[in-house]
């Protein structure tokens, strides 16, 4: 992956998180979740077999930013292959499935380091779409 | 064999879309038109942009744009004026990777997600839309295209 296509995919993930943000700030149900929210998170998105693409969501006073930063101050750690990652936040694949299914590189399709597990358990009410 | 991003190729996409009942079906909500926009690289020399329009499970026309034409973007919940080449989405590759989805060697989201295309656009609304996208390249899959070499 030349750095064109990392740029591209960045934009495209940075599009796609801050889409869902702004779509659930319309929703009134998620306005109090969303404004509370915080977390520092390295997102890897695996994009080859041996290539992790780091970028990273901070959350912090109702504000969301992405950016491509590796965060060395983070809650977690979290890696998935890009594909995997848009099928979860649009709602097809679930946590459990994430968790518990392997990605095309043999590994779990979301894998995570660090021990905020409520952070990790709250991340499904932030970046998942609600069905329509 | 029609020359991918001709009017003739267009006009057969526009059919082969609206033959296609999974398409239909996974698009029975949708609305919003696209802008296919190909990219030069090897043997193809200038940009071709290809209005498609689609609505409700149905392509309503499929129009490659002269060099003088001009298409809008349309911001999130703006209503199209009626206006011709009004769009919610662009969908941009390099002739080389249209020709990668095209022969079914890449998937249409993979290649956003590897890069090699870019969508701008509503994102949450396009994300819902993940198995019309994938039965739209089905349905342009079925013309005999002729690539750029």
């Amino acid at each position: 992956m030349d750095e064109t296509q990392k740029e591209t995919l960045f934009l495209t993930m940075k599009s796609v998180i801050d889409g869902i943000i702004a779509e659930k700030r319309e929703n009134p149900k998620h306005t109090k979740r969303i404004e509370s929210f915080e977390g520092r998170f390295n997102i890897g998105l695996h994009v080859e077999e041996d290539e992790i693409m780091w970028i990273n969501l901070v959350a912090k006073d109702g504000e969301y930013t992405v950016s491509r930063e590796v965060l060395e101050e983070r809650d977690l750690d979290l890696i998935a292959d890009p594909e995997d990652l848009m099928f979860f936040c649009n709602g097809e694949y679930s946590v459990m499935h994430m968790m518990t299914k392997k990605n095309r590189f043999g590994n779990r399709k979301l894998q995570f380091k660090g021990r905020a597990y409520g952070k990790l358990l709250a991340l499904p009410k932030i970046l998942v779409l609600d069905k329509k | 064999m029609v020359k991918f991003g001709s009017q003739e190729w267009a006009e057969l996409f526009e059919k082969a879309v609206n033959a296609n009942e999974a398409y239909a079906k996974a698009a029975d909500w949708w609305e919003g038109d696209f802008i296919f926009q190909i990219d030069p690289h090897g043997g193809l020399d200038k940009q071709i942009r290809v209005w498609v329009g689609l609505h409700h499970g149905k392509c309503t026309g499929c129009q490659v744009l002269k060099d003088d034409e001009k298409y809008r973007l349309l911001a999130k919940g703006d209503a199209p004026s009626g206006k011709p080449f009004e769009v919610e989405y662009i969908y941009a590759s390099r002739i080389d990777t249209w020709e990668k989805i095209l022969k079914k060697e890449l998937d249409p989201i993979r290649a956003l997600l590897s890069g090699q295309a870019k969508v701008t656009g509503d994102m949450p609304k396009i994300l819902r839309a993940t198995e019309a996208a994938k039965e739209l390249v089905a349905s342009a899959t079925t013309i005999e295209t002729e690539f750029y070499d």
